[in-house]
């Protein structure tokens, strides 16, 4: 079983992941750590301060991994069972970011693709989305762990675009 | 006959998961001449983001722009896609041809769509 956890930055993928993997006893890999000690990247993006991740690399060298956490924002993106896509209001991802030291530029566009989806949006197969917003920690990973059992599949839980339309403009 | 000036406008498209919203600017994109909304086509809210409303309110926008004497314009998609890396999504895709078939001249098509990213980015950033 391989199950990717994804979201926006800051939404609190690798805090939940943490702690699933415990509950399951599954490995956990945090992607971005991941293809940046393996240098599983093309280039350094100097405007997005990132690498750009080579996709054939990365997916060959996780082509091994079973009962596996993948924690990343672009998680949804590798060959898994199930997709968690974690979501939190724009504003607690906003701050969270912020004290994280990131550029204006940079909050901002990851602000933005919160409040339009993205992950979301680019997630296929079996996906499951829960909105974190006030929620603690251990209780998405209960959620999590009832919907993994029981198959469950939802999308579509929240709405911040009409509600966050000024952060786009 | 007198010779008319092409008046030129930006028509940004917002398309997330459930909703569409299409905001026309002036060609400088800091003033807003209209904005619509699927939430304001639509009856149920489930269909907000269908391509249905979307091709309902690029077509409400379209009136608003030639009644301002907008001809011409120049759009900005921000619609995360599900397929391949560059399209955009299906709301989008029917905003644009709804906006097309009311008549409107299409100037440049720009995908500005955000890019989640934190030290690692699964695709280049557009130009701005
Ligand atoms: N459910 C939660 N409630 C409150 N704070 C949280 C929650 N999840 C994460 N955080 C906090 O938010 C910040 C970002 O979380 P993190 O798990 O690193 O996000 P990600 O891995 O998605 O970038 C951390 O400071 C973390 O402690
Ligand atoms: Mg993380």
């Amino acid at each position: 079983m391989k199950i990717a956890i994804t979201g926006t930055p800051g939404v609190g993928k690798t805090t939940v992941s943490k702690i699933l993997g415990e509950r399951l006893g599954f490995k956990v890999i945090d992607i971005t750590d991941f293809v940046k000690k393996n240098k599983l990247y093309k280039e350094y993006v100097e405007e997005m301060d990132s690498f750009l991740i080579d996709f054939e690399k990365l997916k060959k060298a996780l082509e091994k991994e079973d009962n596996v956490i993948f924690d990343g924002h672009i998680s949804h993106l590798l060959d898994v069972d199930y997709t968690i896509v974690l979501r939190c209001d724009p504003k607690i991802i906003e701050k969270r970011l912020k004290e994280r030291g990131y550029s204006e530029k940079k909050i901002l566009e990851n602000v933005q693709a919160e409040i339009l989806d993205v992950c979301l949006c680019e997630s296929k197969g079996k996906v499951y989305e829960i909105d974190t917003t006030n929620k603690k920690p251990e209780e998405i990973v209960e959620e999590i762990i009832s919907a993994i059992k029981e198959g469950k599949e939802r999308k579509g839980v929240v709405n911040w675009l009409e509600k966050y339309f000024d952060y786009l403009i | 006959m007198t010779e008319k000036k092409e008046k030129w406008g930006i028509v940004h498209i917002y398309s997330s998961y459930n909703n569409t919203i299409i905001h026309a600017t002036d060609i400088t994109g800091a003033e807003t001449i209209a904005r619509v909304s699927g939430g304001m086509v639509t009856r149920n809210q489930r269909d907000e983001g269908s391509p249905y409303a979307a091709m309902q309110a690029a077509f409400k926008l379209a009136e608003i722009l030639k009644e301002r004497g907008v001809t011409n314009i120049h759009i900005k998609v921000r619609a995360p896609g599900g397929s391949g890396q560059k399209n955009p999504g299906p709301g989008a895709q029917a905003a644009i041809r709804a906006l097309a078939r009311a008549g409107l001249r299409i100037g440049r098509i720009e995908d500005v769509t955000p890019i989640p990213h934190d030290g690692t980015t699964p695709k280049k950033r557009f130009k701005k």
